[in-house]
C-alpha cells in the first residue's frame, strides 16, 4: 500500500478525453447468469432443510467457458466447495449466495451497500493475496435472492462485483494470436493449460524464452516473476480464459485480474502489458484466442472507501433490476401432474384429432350416482380425460367384497365398516391426482314404490339442485327403481344423462336426458330406459333373496360400460345442438345406445324412439311434477301404480298382455354398491 | 435393422473425436447402471443458443416476434437397448433455469423445419422421464429411430463408408433444434488447425 501513490478517485474528464484522442478506451464484456433448473431444486432443499430461517452467505461455486459464451453457468453442483472434474474444460468462480427471509428484506435492502460489501470481501481477497493463492475469487459474483417455497416463485439479483476504475486503454487494434504464436507454441499453451489445476485455469501467466520457448506458470508464480521483471520485453502475456463473445471486447474477468495485477505490482503500470484472452477450448489449441496489448493505468484509488463498485446484472429488458421466475409448473408436484396430464391429451388432439375439443371435457362437471363397480370406472376414465369436476351420490359404505372389483377401494376402507363409498371415492381420486376437484354426497335416492322415507322430500330437492348444478349426470346404480327419479330429474333439467346397465354377461349404456328432436316434426326422438319397457319400478328388491341381487357379471362387464359410458360422454360433447342417433363428430359417430354380449363378443349401437307414456321422461310426468310436486311425490313413493295409472301404461298393459317386453332382468344386475345393502 | 451397443459406442467414440476436432461440444458420458454397476456410455451436448422465436399459428406461417433469446439446449444420446437404436432425449430452458414447454419448444426450432418434417413432427416427439436421471426430458420416439435408420440404408452386418449416427442424427436434428456441422458429413475435408 505504502507504495503506491495517493490519487483522486476517478480519472476526471479532462484526463479522459486526452486519452480517447489516441488510443481505445478497453470495455469489458459483462458476464450473464445461466441457471439449470436443478439449481433452484437445491436451492429450496437448502433453505427448507439448512439454512432455515438463517439469511447465511452460503459459499457458491460458478462455471464459465472460453467457447465464445459470456455466461457463468450454476447448477446443482454449485453448492459442492470441492471440484474434482480435473478433465472438465471449465473455469470455476467462487461467490455467494444470500437468501433473505422476506420479500420485504429482498426489495428494501439497500443495493448499494449491499455492493460495496461485496466489493469489499473482493477487496480483502485481493489485498490479502488469498485471489493470488486461488485465482477462482477473482471473477466472483453474489446473488441475492428470495424464494417462495409455497408458490415456487424466485426472485433473484446476480453481482459479479468489480472496480468501477481505473480506465485502461488499448495500445494497438487487437490481433488473433495466430499472427503471434507458431503452431508449437499452441501446443505448448494446450499442454501447460491441461496441466494446471483446475482453479488455476481461469488466470495463469506465459513466460516466453528468446527462442519462443513457452512456460506457462500459474498467476502467483507469474506475478512474482512481474515483480522482478521491468522491462517490458520481458515480461511475457498474462492470459485469461476469456468467455467473451465479442472480437474486440474482453471479457469481465480481466476487469478484476487487471486490478489485481496493478495492486501487486504497481511496479509495472508503465507499461503495455501483453495479455491472451483464451478462446476456444483445449481440443482444438485455443486457436480463436485473441491477444490484447493494453496501457496500464497509473491512476488508482487507494482511500478504501472512496472506491467505487459496479456489476450489478441487468435483466432481460436491459434495466438494473432483479429478475423473477415462476416455476411452479416444473417443480410443484401438482402442478407438475396436471402439465403432464394435460401434455398427454393435448399430444392425442395433435396427432390424431386436431378439432377435438379438450376444454369443454374439462371443464365439464360430472356426477356419478353409484359408487360401485361402475362408478368408480367411469370416475377414472373422466380423469384420464382431463375432466377436473367430479361428484358422487352414494349411500353405501365400503365392503370387503368390493375392492377388487371397485377399482378406487382398498382393504383399509372396509375395516369396522366406517367409510362410506361416495367420501372414499372422492379421497381416492385426489390421491391419484391431487388438482382433481371431487367431492362425495352421502345420500339415497328416493325410489318409487319404496314406502317413504322422511328424507324423500328433502332428497329430491338435493338430488335436483346437483342435476342442474352438473352438466352430465352418470347414472350408474343397480336397480331400475333408483334410476327413476335421476332419469326423471335430467329430462327435466335437460342434462345430459348417460345409463350404464349390467346383466351377467351384457351391457347397456344408453344417452338420454337432453331433448333430441325431429328437425322436420318437432317430436322427441331419443328415448330414455325407461322409454323401451312398459312396467313401472316398483319395490324389486323386496321379494329377492342376496344372491339375485349381487355380484354375478362376468368382471370385465363392467369396465367395458363404464368406459364406453365415458366414451359416449367425450364424443357427445364435441358437437353442442340436437345430437342425433349416430351423429358424427371429430371423434367418429355418437351412438343412442349400445348394447354389449360378452359371450359371443358382439355390440351393435340400436337406436330407440321416446314413447309418450314413458313413466320417466313423457311429458305428463314432468308436467305433473312441476305443477303439484309435493302431491306428486306423495302418490308415487307410496303407491306401486300410481305411475302407471298416470301415464295410462295400466290401460295399455291390459289391452296388450302378452306383449314382449325389453328389460335388462334385475336379478342380473350387479352390486354396484348402494342398494342392495339396505336388504 | 438395428445397431448394437459396441457399434453405437464406436459410431458415437468417432463423433466426439470429430467434435472435439471443430470444438462442436459433444462429450462421451457414462453412467453406472445401479442394477449390476456396469457403465453405460451416452453422448451429451450442453449449448447456450441465441434464438428467434417464431409463434407458432394453426395456418402455420412464420410471424416473427422475438430475437435473440438465450436458450440453454441439452442433448441426450442414448442406446436403447429394447429397440436396438441410437435414443435421443432433450430440454430446453431460459437462462433462470425455467423449463420450455413442448410448444414453446416448437415455437424455437421452427423455424428449421421443412414443410414435410412440420406436419409429421407431433408423431415423433413426447415428454418421458429420463432413464437416468429420473426427470421429466422430451424424446424422439425411438421407432421413428430405427425408421431413420433403416431409410438410410443401415444394417448392424454391413461396413460403412460414413457413420451412421452422424447420419441419423443429422436427419432428425432439425426436429430438436440441433445443428449438425457440415463437415460431419465429409469428414475427409477435415478443417486444418491454424
Ligand atoms: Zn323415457
Amino acid at each position: 500500500m505504502d507504495n503506491l501513490p495517493e490519487t483522486a478517485s476517478a480519472i476526471s474528464n479532462e484526463d479522459y478525453s486526452k486519452t480517447s484522442v489516441h488510443e481505445t478506451l478497453l470495455r469489458f464484456e459483462p458476464l450473464s447468469s445461466c441457471l439449470d433448473p436443478n439449481f433452484w431444486f437445491k436451492v429450496c432443499q437448502l433453505k427448507l432443510e439448512v439454512d432455515k430461517l438463517d439469511e447465511v452467505h452460503r459459499p457458491l461455486i460458478g462455471y464459465y467457458t472460453s467457447n465464445n459464451n459470456p455466461y457463468m453457468s450454476f447448477d446443482c453442483s454449485s453448492f459442492n466447495q470441492e471440484v474434482n472434474d480435473e478433465t472438465s474444460l471449465k473455469c470455476i468462480a467462487r461467490g455467494y449466495c444470500l437468501n433473505k427471509n422476506t420479500i420485504d428484506s429482498f426489495k428494501t435492502c439497500d443495493k448499494n451497500e449491499l455492493l460495496k460489501e461485496f466489493g469489499g470481501r473482493l477487496l480483502d481477497d485481493f489485498q490479502s493475496g488469498r485471489a493470488i493463492e486461488d485465482p477462482s475469487l477473482i471473477p466472483t459474483f453474489d446473488i441475492l435472492m428470495y424464494t417462495d417455497l409455497k408458490r415456487y416463485i424466485f426472485y433473484f439479483w446476480f453481482a459479479f462485483p468489480s472496480f468501477s476504475g481505473p480506465k485502461y486503454c488499448l495500445n494497438d487494434t487487437p490481433t488473433l494470436l495466430k499472427n503471434t504464436f507458431s503452431p508449437t507454441q499452441f501446443d505448448l499453451l494446450a499442454v501447460g493449460f491441461k496441466n494446471l489445476k483446475i482453479h488455476q485455469r481461469g488466470f495463469f501467466g506465459i513466460v516466453s524464452t528468446k527462442e519462443g520457448y513457452l512456460t506457462v506458470m500459474t498467476l502467483k508464480e507469474y506475478i512474482d516473476f512481474l515483480k522482478n521483471n521491468t522491462e517490458n520485453d520481458s515480461v511475457g502475456y498474462l492470459v485469461f480464459a476469456d468467455p467473451s463473445d465479442l472480437l474486440n471486447n474482453p471479457g469481465w474477468p480481466l476487469r478484476n485480474l487487471l486490478y489485481l495485477i496493478l495492486f501487486h505490482c504497481p511496479s509495472i503500470r508503465t507499461l503495455v502489458l501483453k495479455v491472451i484472452a483464451l478462446r476456444g477450448s483445449p481440443t482444438t489449441k485455443f486457436s480463436a484466442s485473441m491477444l490484447f496489448n493494453i496501457k496500464l493505468s497509473s491512476e488508482m484509488v487507494l482511500n478504501q472507501d472512496a472506491i467505487k463498485f459496479v456489476g450489478w446484472e441487468k435483466n432481460s429488458k436491459g434495466m438494473f433490476c432483479p429478475k423473477y421466475v415462476d416455476l411452479s409448473k416444473t417443480m410443484d408436484s401438482t402442478k407438475q401432474a396436471k402439465t403432464s396430464v394435460d401434455l398427454n391429451l393435448k399430444l392425442m388432439k395433435w396427432r390424431i384429432a386436431p378439432d377435438l375439443n379438450l376444454d369443454i371435457v374439462a371443464q365439464s362437471k360430472c356426477l356419478i350416482i353409484g359408487a360401485g363397480t361402475l362408478g368408480c370406472c367411469v370416475a377414472r376414465n373422466l380423469m384420464a380425460w382431463g375432466v377436473h369436476n367430479i361428484t358422487f351420490i352414494d349411500n353405501g359404505k365400503v365392503s370387503y367384497s368390493n375392492p377388487v372389483r371397485q377399482s378406487l377401494y382398498r382393504h383399509s376402507h372396509c375395516i369396522n365398516s366406517n367409510t362410506y363409498k361416495a367420501i372414499a371415492a372422492a379421497d381416492v381420486l385426489r390421491e391419484i391426482h391431487p388438482e382433481i376437484n371431487s367431492t362425495g354426497v352421502v345420500m339415497s335416492i328416493p325410489m318409487p314404490g319404496h314406502a317413504a322415507n322422511i328424507d324423500d322430500h328433502k332428497n329430491v330437492d338435493l338430488l335436483s339442485k346437483l342435476i342442474e348444478d352438473n352438466d352430465v349426470i352418470f347414472l350408474l346404480t343397480d336397480s331400475r327403481e333408483s334410476r327413476w327419479l335421476p332419469t326423471m330429474l335430467s329430462t327435466l333439467h335437460n342434462k345430459l344423462a348417460i345409463t350404464a346397465a349390467l346383466g351377467f354377461e351384457s351391457y347397456l349404456v344408453l344417452r338420454h336426458g337432453v331433448e333430441v328432436l325431429d328437425v322436420s316434426s318437432g317430436e322427441k326422438k331419443l328415448g330414455c330406459y325407461f322409454c323401451n319397457d312398459v312396467t313401472a319400478p316398483g319395490n324389486s328388491l323386496v321379494d329377492k333373496t342376496l344372491d339375485q341381487q349381487c355380484t354375478v357379471t362376468r368382471p370385465g362387464v363392467s369396465n367395458i360400460a363404464g368406459a364406453l359410458a365415458v366414451e359416449l360422454f367425450v364424443s357427445y360433447i364435441q358437437l353442442k345442438y340436437n345430437v342425433l342417433a349416430n351423429a358424427k363428430c371429430c371423434l367418429g359417430i355418437v351412438p343412442h345406445s349400445i348394447r354389449g354380449f360378452i359371450s359371443d363378443f358382439q355390440q351393435i349401437i340400436p337406436f330407440t324412439p321416446s314413447f309418450f307414456q314413458c313413466i320417466a321422461c313423457s311429458p305428463t310426468v314432468i308436467n305433473d311434477f312441476l305443477n303439484k310436486k309435493e302431491e306428486f311425490l306423495s302418490n308415487v313413493f307410496t303407491n306401486p301404480n300410481y305411475l302407471e295409472d298416470l301415464t295410462g301404461l295400466t290401460s295399455l298393459k291390459n289391452e296388450f298382455e302378452n306383449i314382449q317386453i325389453f328389460e335388462m332382468n334385475d336379478s342380473d344386475v350387479e352390486d354396484s354398491g348402494t342398494y342392495s345393502e339396505r336388504v | 435393422m438395428s445397431m448394437t451397443y459396441q457399434q453405437f459406442v464406436d459410431y458415437a467414440t468417432d463423433l466426439k473425436s470429430h467434435s472435439d476436432f471443430i470444438d462442436d461440444g459433444w462429450s462421451l458420458c457414462q453412467y453406472q447402471c445401479p442394477m449390476n454397476e456396469n457403465y453405460i456410455k451416452y453422448l451429451v451436448k450442453k449449448k447456450i443458443q441465441k434464438m428467434n422465436k417464431y409463434s407458432l399459428k394453426s395456418d402455420h406461417s412464420d410471424s416473427h416476434t422475438e430475437n435473440n433469446i438465450p436458450v440453454v439446449c441439452e442433448y441426450h444420446i442414448l442406446y436403447n437397448p429394447s429397440y436396438s437404436c441410437p435414443d435421443v432425449f432433450f430440454n430446453m430452458w431460459s437462462t433462470d433455469g425455467k423449463l420450455l414447454s413442448l410448444e414453446h419448444v416448437w415455437s424455437l426450432v421452427h423455424y428449421f423445419l421443412k414443410e414435410n418434417v412440420e406436419r409429421d413432427k407431433w408423431n415423433a416427439i413426447t415428454q418421458e422421464i429420463h432413464p437416468f436421471f429420473s426427470t421429466p426430458f422430451f424424446r424422439l420416439h425411438p421407432c421413428k429411430n430405427t425408421h431413420v435408420l433403416e431409410m438410410l440404408g443401415f444394417s448392424s452386418k454391413n461396413n460403412y463408408e460414413f457413420n451412421p449416427l452422424i447420419a441419423w442424427l443429422s436427419t432428425i436434428s432439425p426436429l430438436i433444434g440441433l445443428e449438425i456441422h457440415l463437415s460431419y458429413g465429409n469428414k475427409d475435408s477435415k478443417v486444418e488447425f491454424t
